[in-house]
């Protein structure tokens, strides 16, 4: 009983707090995700939003990160990630996992975050 | 690609073959074939209805309607396995019957969703279908394998050590429902921080690892709701198996007898 009072308190303050997240967008179009490599805020949540324009689902896959979703053809989804320490994270897509790949790399606050297609 | 299909197999169609085995060596023959016969049918139906309607369920409640679904299998999954253990006597009342085929139920109706959304895939993909061919092949064939291996390692549990043979279905539903709780955390209803890691030892991507993860849901960063939510369940589970070993141990003899 009371693992699940907690639960429910948690789910109220999380879903509080991930109203003011910062978004990153990856893209997947054609088996392949834009941009391959994301530079993220190390130590911080953050929102990823997986765009799929292409016409079958694909599942979004990282061992690194400890997630994996299901993105459905011509359609967007959310995942929370983090907070990270520095460092690359791989993913890739399940379905189509020779072109379907990239990196979100993990950066201090003193590197400037950019997007590498 | 290959190796992908492998791990896709393992994970998606081991926890069905292993709790197929565990339900097999603890219920009577004639019963168990009830149970496969209700357990896969409303299984499937339930998993291609889900993937039916998967885009549409998966925006619910904010894009995390997959993951909130998942969970409450898994928390179904869980409480179905508890009562199981609480009621179990001699498989002649109906909640006994029914029970098992629930759990089966629940796993199909999870592995079929992820595996229906694969095969949907499969005439799109564009890296060759000899790669997904081979990787299905081996992976069904290694689930198949494991679960046969299970089934005669608690065969003879049944009669030398009959409390694992509780045990290891136990692990299975704790382990998978604190598994669970990383949905929680991706769809970001939890917040939870990874408290060890094992991944020097057995990392995730491993093969063993993607096998103890659909057993007893191996995880090798797990956080603290993941730790916490592991050791409740498993706690109760076992405080019950050890209140009620007399009659679930003769429960046991009930299916030698009928064998």
């Amino acid at each position: 009983m009371r693992l699940w009072i907690t639960l429910l308190i948690a789910l109220l303050a999380a879903e509080l707090q991930a109203a003011g997240l910062e978004t990153f967008t990856l893209t997947l179009r054609d088996h392949l995700f834009f941009p391959s490599r994301l530079e993220v805020p190390a130590g911080v949540k953050f929102k990823l939003v997986l765009d799929n324009k292409d016409n079958t689902a694909e599942e979004f896959d990282s061992f690194d990160l400890n997630r994996e979703k299901v993105v459905f053809g011509h359609s967007q989804s959310t995942i929370y990630v983090g907070p990270l320490v520095p460092g690359n994270y791989e993913f890739f897509g399940e379905y189509n996992s020779n072109t379907a790949r990239g990196t979100i790399v993990a950066v201090t606050a003193a590197e400037e975050p950019k997007d590498v297609d | 690609m290959l190796i992908n299909t492998l791990f896709l197999f393992l994970r998606d169609l081991l926890p069905l073959f292993f709790i197929f085995s565990m339900l097999a060596a603890i219920l009577p023959a004639a019963l168990l074939w009830q149970v496969l016969l209700r357990g896969f049918a409303l299984g499937l139906l339930l998993g291609l209805l889900l993937h039916l309607n998967a885009a549409q369920i998966s925006q619910w409640w904010d894009g995390s309607g997959v993951e909130i679904i998942f969970f409450s299998a898994k928390a179904a999954l869980l409480l179905g396995w508890i009562a199981f253990l609480l009621t179990t006597n001699n498989f002649q009342t109906r909640l006994s019957q029914w029970l098992p085929a629930f759990l089966l139920m629940l796993t199909v109706a999870t592995s079929s969703f992820q595996l229906f959304t694969f095969f949907s895939t499969f005439a799109n993909h564009n890296e060759g279908v000899k790669p997904l061919l081979l990787g299905m092949t081996i992976g069904s064939g290694m689930s198949a394998s494991l679960a046969i291996l299970l089934y005669f390692g608690l065969r003879w549990c049944r009669t030398h050590l009959p409390l694992l043979v509780y045990l290891l279905p136990t692990l299975f539903a704790c382990g998978h429902f604190a598994k669970s709780f990383n949905l929680l955390e991706q769809a970001g209803r939890i917040e939870g921080s990874a408290l060890w890691s094992t991944q020097q030892w057995l990392p995730d991507r491993a093969e063993i690892a993607q096998i103890l993860s659909s057993l007893i849901g191996y995880e090798a960063t797990p956080t603290s709701w993941q730790a916490a939510a592991f050791i409740v369940s498993f706690g109760c589970a076992l405080a019950i198996i050890l209140a009620r070993l007399k009659p679930l141990t003769a429960a046991l003899a009930t299916k030698e007898a009928t064998v």
